[in-house]
Order: structure tokens, then C-alpha cells, then sequence
């Protein structure tokens, strides 16, 4: 390489995923922001009009009801989860946790389609609930068995990082087990409470599977932008009700960071890992909790999977493929899945590569800071915005002929780039920490040996984040299978999505269909999951020292 | 090696060396200046430093010790002045150009690579793999780090890892080695140990050899020549035993072995009446009377006179504190008048705290700093 490239390398690596990150995600804000304020003259009338109409002032004020309590619901079970995982010595707990996760690799349409198998009006357990699964229980239930794993992952990273050293001194100090729960698991674990219940309610608001199955009178938000914009074309008012969903995904946001700040000074290099020990009562209450909680998510899989293979579920139960013949059934076929995963693998691809190149730009460039300063906050920004506020956002920018990047529209470009701009956060921080763990002196080393900062990045970087980036991956491939809200405005009629097949199918009374599209998505996604972690394990144990070349003291 | 000083700052300064240095060493840095932003790292540097020799750039963290060995081998810019290397002005030339070998403080060992790798990591791309194998396998055996070529650095000790570091810096054959602290990450039995290994290694290599320390005791077991820096400056340089023997200031004293220091002003030509109301005799170099000064004395050169013979005392100390670390004791103590205190050095073990001690101060192991040095 050039001199000239060679410096000015980093420079341009920071100004395109700067210019990237505008494209992708600020000018399209920026459209929807201003449209929601009216087209040309600046105007409240739109917000105005939204509060006065009564079904959409009233979806407002469920959503925030049915965030709060899904939030009640799910955190406490999601805690005791975590706890039994983390803290006790029960046993299963690998098949428990990935037990746990099933709901992270199907769309959130699917738990609502399993509970109107079980307690809808031809429900397995229709005379439990009377046949009405339909409004903001039903809403509710579904929800909850969707983020669930999220705030599971979130309280077990919090719950797993405890330093020994303060259990012993309680006990020495005479503390019961009562206490020194109260004085310090709880507090140790705040932040991780705090971001799990955040993540749930932004989950949650932001969230249209379960609505849209179960919702019937219970109007929320999502279904009000879903149904302004693609039913009635009513544009100004789904760009007032992204701006009213993204505002408390914003203060979320805010003061999940404000909440990590805070719990970084309480923790201390110097911690030893913590001795579990049994406890009869305990570990019996939290097993049988565990199992119970693990078997509705399996019941509600199984449920889905049995649906699909009988004929009339449940008054026929004789065994029938009939319902994978996906092409006679409105969606989009088989292709539809086919197209998924193909979308899947380059989202994937891109924004794997795009988060190792933002995460090495914000941490190892020199000389670049304020590009460097930029895109850091930039990349934090795309979890504040549902995925319907980003879809729409992308229809006002990409679908105005003015724009000459009105050519992106309706193509398959924008589905990737919806998809990668909306989970890029999780995989930027991800990527962020592998980076940040390498010595930053390398690059200096490297410089008086005569090689540049690029053969650092080749030989070193690169293969040490190799197992993130298999995690980033993995992130991107799951998300962008079971989306349905990012994608369902931007998808071409040529490019028909499975989890969009879902939801079309399910819409037009085909239940049993939309299921099998729905284990399908799982079951690509299981493959994918089981592939990158053997993935995983291979590279770990090839980087993990022999055993037998065990460090001696010289 | 030698700072030129623009003048002389004190008569004890001892610039015994001068001519070595206005010929200019092996290597030689000019005005070397370095800002960041409006902080001054480093102000108006000049060192020489000897072919072969080993030098130490020793100082309390942030004097600008490892800043000034980051602009030597080029991965920081200087602001100002410039480095000749052989005669050749080397400052605007890229690190891998300036034929310096750098060892990090925390080695900086790319962790996924194998030990070969490491240590070849920066040699030349035009070697064909027999002859990179053949010199990697030389290197390793000079370091003595034969058979651990197939280990990663995390399964090396830190010895070893050192080590690594070394032979990677030695791959490109350089002029000068430069070291940042590199005994700091082992523990201290280690660090005893490997000090004589890397002394060894730099004569066995003949190596012109630049250490960043901040232990006194390293840069004097190991150096030939140390650079007292603090603040930017180079304060003194020169041999340790001169170093040690005539520091040019207070600091210089204190940080290069310990030192007591007594308050006073010059009563006379060559008589010093300390605060606590003795009169000790130094030579006062034509200090004029009244001038408030410092008398420093190490500890081991205060002499505990016999009861007996009263001539010879200059002051008498109550000791407060009895500290026996084997091989001496060392003895604090306070002056009668109470007003000052001074530590000893003594290999008597028979002295108990609260004993009355007549010593003596001998004129020709004192040393006389004017006040606000």
C-alpha cells in the first residue's frame, strides 16, 4: 500500500462508516422526525390529531399498561431463572437454559399463535380460559414468553459476576442467607434488573407478533402505526406514533447507560468467584419453578409443532403434512423461507463486518477523533428505534423520488440495511468489548518491528474477536429471520420473508400454516445456533492453552 | 553521557565527563522538546549516550521518562529538537528506519502467536522461511528460550514472556535496545534474578541499551551511566557512584538511596549552624552569611561516636525507633533539642530505643544544598 493510503486509511475507514451510519440511520430519522411535525410548514397538528382521535389516544395509554405489566410479570420469573442458573448447584441446567432461550429463535408471532392453540375458542385448554385468549391477557402472556430469554441473559450476566470474598465476610459477620441476599445479591445485581426490565418494556412496547394475533379490541401502538401505514397510507400519523414509541426507548436507553455507569465503580479487580453451595428448600422451590416455567415454553413449541401436523387441531388429530405445502397457502411458499435465510446470511455478513470495523474504528484509531467520537454515539442510537419507526422511516426517506437514493427502494439493499442498522447496537458493543480487551500497545510494538497498524488488525485483531464475531453473526442471522416490524414496510413483492409469511397467513385465518412457517424459522435458526456454537467451541479450544504447556515460573 | 547544561548549576555539580559529551555519543539527543496539547512532557532534552553502554532514564512516574524512549524509536513525534543516531539524524525517519529494538513495559507479545511467530513477526519479508526459521531458532537460543517455540504467551511465565519481547526486538538487528520498564511486571524475587540475566545478555550482546525504571535500585545495579529526570528535565547524569556520591540537588539525593536532610543557615566560612542549634563544619563554596542551606548525610555515613570521646561528636540524638532488617539496623532518631530528626545506619544490634547517641558528622560525607533546590 501507498504511503498516502496507508495514512490516510484511517481517516477514510472512520468517514465511511460515519457516512454509513447518516445514511442508514440519521437522514431517515431526521425524515420521519420532520413529518410527524408536518410536510414543509412546522406543525403540531398531527400530534394534536393523534390525541384527539379516541382509539389512539387509547392504544397509548394500553401500550404503557401493557409494557408496565409485562415488565411485573416477567422480571421476578426471569430473576429466580437467572438465580437457580447462576447461584445454586441445581441440575439440568444446560437443558433448562437452552430450553429457556427457544422464544430468541422464533418470530413473536409464534407464542401468540401456540397460546390461541391452547386457549383460544378451539383451544387444548379452551374450558380453562373460557375460549378468550384475545386482548391484553392474552397480549400480555405472549409477550412474556417472548422476551423472557432477554431479560434471562441480562440478570444471568449480572447474576454471574459476584465476588466471593463479600459472602464469606457476610457470613463470617454472622449475616442469615435472608440478608445477605438483601444486602448483597440485590444490590449487586440492580443494574442487571434495571437494564432486564428497560429491555423488556422497550421489547414489549415496540413489539407487534403478539398484538396482532391476540390484540382484537387491545389496540397498542404498534398495530396503530402497522395499520395507519400500510392500511390506510396514513403516513403523518405513523410517524407520530413512532415518535411517541421511540421516545421511552430513548429515556430507556438513557438510563440503562446511567445505570452501568454507577455499577462500574462497585466492581473490584480483586474479586474471587463465588463457591455455590446446596440448599435443600431452596434448590427444590427453584427447580420445580424452573422446570415449570421451561415446560410452558416447551409445551408452547410443541404445541405449535403438534398443530401443524394434524389435520384439524384439536378435533382431528390424524397425522397430516398437508400444512408444509406452503405455496398453496398466501406468504409467499417455501421461497419465502428460502429468501429468509438468504437474507439472514448477508445481514449476517454485512453487519458482522460492519460492527468489527465500527467497534476497531471507535477503539484502536489514532489521529481520527472526532469521526471516532461521532460514530460512537451514533451506534448506540438504532436501539432506541423500534423497528417500525426505523421501517417507516425508511419508506418517507428511501420512497421520495427526489432522493437519489430512491433507487435503494424496494430492493433487497434496504431490507439488509434496515436489518443491520436496527440490531447494530448489541453486535457494536459485542464487538466493542473483544476489541478493547487487546493490548493497545500492540500497534506500537508492531510500528517498531516495521509493520503498520493493518498487520496488526490481519494477524492479531481479527483472529483474537474471531469467536465474537462468530457470536455477532450468529445475533444478526437469528434477529433477521424472526423480524417481522423492521421489515414488514420495505419488503418488495418479488422478496417475499418468512416471518412476514407468518404474519400474512396468520392474518388471513390460515393458523395452522403460520405455525409450520414459524417452527420453520425455528428450526433454521436451531441449525444456525447449534453450527455457531460448535463454531465457537472449536476456535476457543484451539486458542486455550495446552494443557500441556502449563506456565512454570522461570 | 552528560546533559550540556547551559551553565553549571552548582560547584559539587560534577561534570566530569563534558568532553565525551560535547563530542557527541553514539547516540545523541538535541533540544528535544514534546508538547501535548499545552502540557510540556518533555523540555529541551540533551543526552549523549555511549556506544555499548547501558544507560537508565530513571524518574517518579510522569517526568517524562517513557515519553522521551517513545520519541527515540519513533512511535511519538517530538515537538521540538532532534536524535543522531552514528552521527546521522535519525528524528525524521520512520521507527522501523531508526534501527531500535523496543521492549514494552507490558511486552506487548501478540497473544494469539506462537513464540516463532512473535519473534518473527517483524523481520524482513524478502527471507526465504529457511533463513526466518534459522534466525528466529539463533534468537531463541540467545535468549534462552530454546524449546519453547511452539508456546503461546500465555503459557509462558513472565520471565519468559520477557524474554520474548527481547528476542522479537533483536529479530531486526537494531543499534540500540531500548527497554520501558521491563522488570516492573515480575514479581521482586524475579526481578533480583533477571536483573543480572539482561546485564549479562546486554555484554554478552555489546548492545547499546536505554532502561525506563523507576526503581533506584535497579538503575544502579545495572546501568553505567543514569539520567536523574523529573518534570520534563534531565536533572543529572552521569556514573552511579558519581550519581550517588554527588547528586547536584535535594531530589537527586533522595531519589537515588535515601538521605537525611538538617535545616540551617551559613554562620561562617565553612560552618553551617543547623536550626536545632549546632554547628556542623562543611565547606560552604562562598555561600555569603545568613544563607539558608541543607546539610544531607546518608544514613550509613553518620558515624556513632564512643561515649568517651566527647571531641569528636556533633550532635546528640535520642532514639524513637529501632528497625533491625538483618544484615543492619537502621535507627531513627531525634537531636536532644527535638528539632531534628535523622535515620542510621549501624551494624551495632545492641542500641535500644530511648538510647542517647553522641555522633559525628564527617566533613567529607556531607553535602551542602542551597534551600529551594
Amino acid at each position: 500500500m501507498s504511503g498516502f493510503a496507508q495514512r490516510q486509511a484511517p481517516a477514510l475507514l472512520a468517514a465511511g462508516v460515519c457516512i454509513g451510519a447518516l445514511i442508514a440511520l440519521v437522514f431517515p430519522l431526521t425524515v420521519l422526525v420532520s413529518r410527524s411535525f408536518g410536510d414543509g410548514t412546522f406543525t403540531f397538528s398531527h400530534y394534536v390529531a393523534y390525541f384527539e382521535t379516541p382509539g389512539l389516544s387509547r392504544a397509548f395509554i394500553n401500550t404503557a399498561i401493557l409494557g408496565l405489566l409485562t415488565v411485573v410479570l416477567v422480571i421476578p420469573l426471569a430473576f429466580a431463572f437467572a438465580y437457580a442458573l447462576e447461584r445454586t448447584l441445581i441440575p439440568g441446567k444446560d437443558i433448562l437454559s437452552a430450553i429457556a432461550s427457544g422464544p430468541l429463535l422464533v418470530p413473536s408471532l409464534l407464542p401468540a399463535l401456540a397460546l390461541v392453540c391452547l386457549f383460544g375458542r378451539q383451544g387444548l385448554f379452551a374450558g380453562l380460559s373460557g375460549g378468550d385468549i384475545y386482548g391484553l391477557h392474552g397480549v400480555l402472556l405472549a409477550d412474556a414468553v417472548a422476551t423472557f430469554p432477554h431479560a434471562l441473559i441480562i440478570l444471568r450476566t449480572a447474576l454471574s459476576a459476584a465476588d466471593g470474598r463479600l459472602y464469606e465476610q457476610a457470613e463470617i459477620l454472622g449475616a442469615g442467607p435472608w440478608r445477605i441476599f438483601r444486602a448483597i445479591t440485590l444490590p449487586g445485581a440492580r443494574h442487571g434488573l434495571v437494564a432486564a426490565s428497560l429491555a423488556v418494556f422497550a421489547l414489549t412496547i415496540t413489539d407487534i407478533g403478539a398484538p396482532v394475533v391476540l390484540g382484537r379490541d387491545f389496540n397498542v401502538m404498534s398495530l396503530v402505526i402497522y395499520k395507519q401505514v400500510l392500511g390506510q397510507q396514513h403516513f403523518e400519523l405513523g410517524a407520530v406514533a413512532a415518535i411517541l414509541l421511540i421516545m421511552p426507548s430513548a429515556v430507556a436507553i438513557l438510563l440503562e447507560r446511567l445505570a452501568a455507569r454507577r455499577q462500574a465503580a462497585m466492581r473490584s479487580a480483586s474479586a474471587t468467584p463465588l463457591k455455590l453451595q446446596p440448599h435443600k428448600f431452596r434448590d427444590v422451590f427453584l427447580l420445580s419453578l424452573c422446570a415449570f416455567l421451561a415446560g410452558c415454553i416447551l409445551l408452547l413449541l410443541v404445541t405449535c409443532q403438534g398443530a401443524t401436523l394434524v389435520r384439524l387441531w384439536p378435533y382431528d388429530l390424524s397425522l397430516t403434512g398437508q400444512y408444509y405445502a406452503f405455496d398453496r397457502y398466501d406468504g409467499g411458499g417455501w421461497q419465502a423461507l428460502f429468501n429468509s435465510a438468504s437474507l439472514a446470511v448477508a445481514v449476517a455478513l454485512c453487519g458482522t463486518t460492519i460492527a468489527f470495523c465500527g467497534a476497531y474504528v471507535s477503539e484502536r484509531l489514532q489521529g481520527v477523533e472526532l469521526l471516532r467520537g461521532l460514530f460512537a454515539r451514533l451506534a448506540l442510537l438504532p436501539a432506541a428505534v423500534p423497528g417500525l419507526a426505523l421501517g417507516l422511516s425508511y419508506v418517507l426517506f428511501f420512497d421520495d423520488p427526489a432522493n437519489p437514493l430512491h433507487l435503494l427502494y424496494g430492493s433487497v439493499v434496504l431490507l439488509l440495511m434496515a436489518d443491520v442498522t436496527h440490531y447494530y447496537t448489541v453486535a457494536h458493543m459485542t464487538a466493542v468489548s473483544a476489541v478493547r480487551s487487546i493490548d493497545k500497545q500492540l500497534e506500537s510494538a508492531a510500528l517498531t518491528l516495521g509493520r503498520g497498524p493493518l498487520s496488526v488488525l490481519w494477524r492479531v485483531i481479527a483472529p483474537m474477536s474471531a469467536p465474537a464475531l462468530v457470536e455477532i453473526a450468529l445475533y444478526f442471522f437469528v434477529n433477521a429471520m424472526t423480524t417481522v416490524s423492521v421489515v414488514v414496510f420495505l419488503y418488495p413483492p418479488t422478496f417475499k420473508l418468512a416471518s412476514v409469511a407468518v404474519l400474512n397467513m396468520e392474518d388471513a385465518g390460515d393458523l395452522a400454516p403460520a405455525a409450520a412457517m414459524g417452527m420453520m424459522i425455528f428450526y433454521v435458526n436451531l441449525f444456525a445456533r447449534i453450527a455457531g456454537q460448535s463454531l465457537i467451541a472449536n476456535m476457543r479450544q484451539l486458542s486455550a492453552p495446552s494443557s500441556k504447556f502449563v506456565a512454570v515460573s522461570a | 553521557m552528560q546533559p550540556r547544561r547551559k551553565k553549571p548549576v552548582t560547584e559539587a555539580a560534577p561534570i566530569t565527563r563534558l568532553k565525551v559529551a560535547q563530542e557527541g555519543g553514539f547516540v545523541s539527543v538535541r533540544g528535544l522538546s514534546k508538547r501535548f496539547g499545552g502540557v510540556a512532557a518533555l523540555s529541551d532534552i540533551d543526552l549523549d549516550i555511549g556506544r555499548g553502554s547501558f544507560t537508565c532514564l530513571i524518574g517518579p512516574s510522569g517526568c517524562g521518562k517513557t515519553t522521551l524512549l517513545r520519541i527515540l524509536c519513533g512511535i511519538e513525534s517530538a515537538s521540538a529538537g532532534s536524535i543522531l543516531c552514528n552521527g546521522k539524524d535519525v528524528s525524521h525517519l520512520p521507527p522501523a528506519a531508526r534501527r531500535m529494538g523496543m521492549v514494552f513495559q507490558s511486552y506487548a507479545l501478540f497473544p494469539n502467536l506462537r513464540v516463532t511467530a512473535n519473534v518473527a513477526f517483524g523481520l524482513p519479508r524478502i527471507l526465504t522461511i529457511a533463513d526466518r526459521n534459522a534466525r528466529v531458532a539463533s534468537l531463541l537460543e540467545t535468549v534462552g528460550l530454546k524449546g519453547f517455540e511452539r508456546r503461546r504467551p500465555d503459557e509462558l511465565s513472565g520471565g519468559q514472556q520477557q524474554r520474548v519481547a527481547i528476542a522479537r526486538a533483536l529479530a531486526a538487528d537494531p543499534a540500540i535496545l531500548l527497554l520501558d520498564e521491563p522488570l516492573s511486571a515480575l514479581d521482586p524475587h524475579l526481578r533480583a534474578h533477571l536483573r543480572g540475566e539482561l546485564k549479562a545478555l546486554q555484554r554478552k550482546l555489546g548492545l547499546t541499551t536505554i532502561m525506563v525504571t523507576h526503581d533506584q535500585s535497579e538503575a544502579l545495579a545495572m546501568a553505567d551511566s543514569v539520567a536523574v529526570m523529573r518534570d520534563g528535565r534531565v536533572i543529572q547524569c552521569g556514573s552511579p557512584v558519581e550519581l550517588y556520591a554527588r547528586p547536584v540537588n535535594r531530589f537527586v539525593a533522595g531519589f537515588l538511596g535515601a538521605m537525611n536532610f538538617l535545616r540551617g543557615s551559613v554562620s561562617e566560612k565553612d560552618v553551617v549552624e543547623l536550626s536545632s542549634g549546632e554547628m556542623i563544619p562543611v565547606p560552604t563554596r562562598g555561600l555569603s552569611r545568613r544563607m539558608p542551606v541543607e546539610i544531607g548525610i546518608r544514613p550509613e555515613d553518620i558515624e556513632i561516636s564512643d561515649t568517651s570521646n566527647s571531641v569528636m561528636a556533633d550532635m546528640v540524638l535520642r532514639v524513637t525507633r529501632r528497625e533491625f532488617v538483618g544484615a543492619v539496623t537502621y535507627l531513627d532518631a531525634v537531636s536532644v533539642g527535638g528539632s531534628a530528626q535523622l535515620r542510621l545506619q549501624t551494624r551495632q544490634t545492641a542500641i535500644g530505643e530511648g538510647a542517647l547517641l553522641r555522633v559525628h558528622l564527617p566533613t567529607a560525607r556531607l553535602h551542602l544544598f542551597e534551600c529551594g533546590q
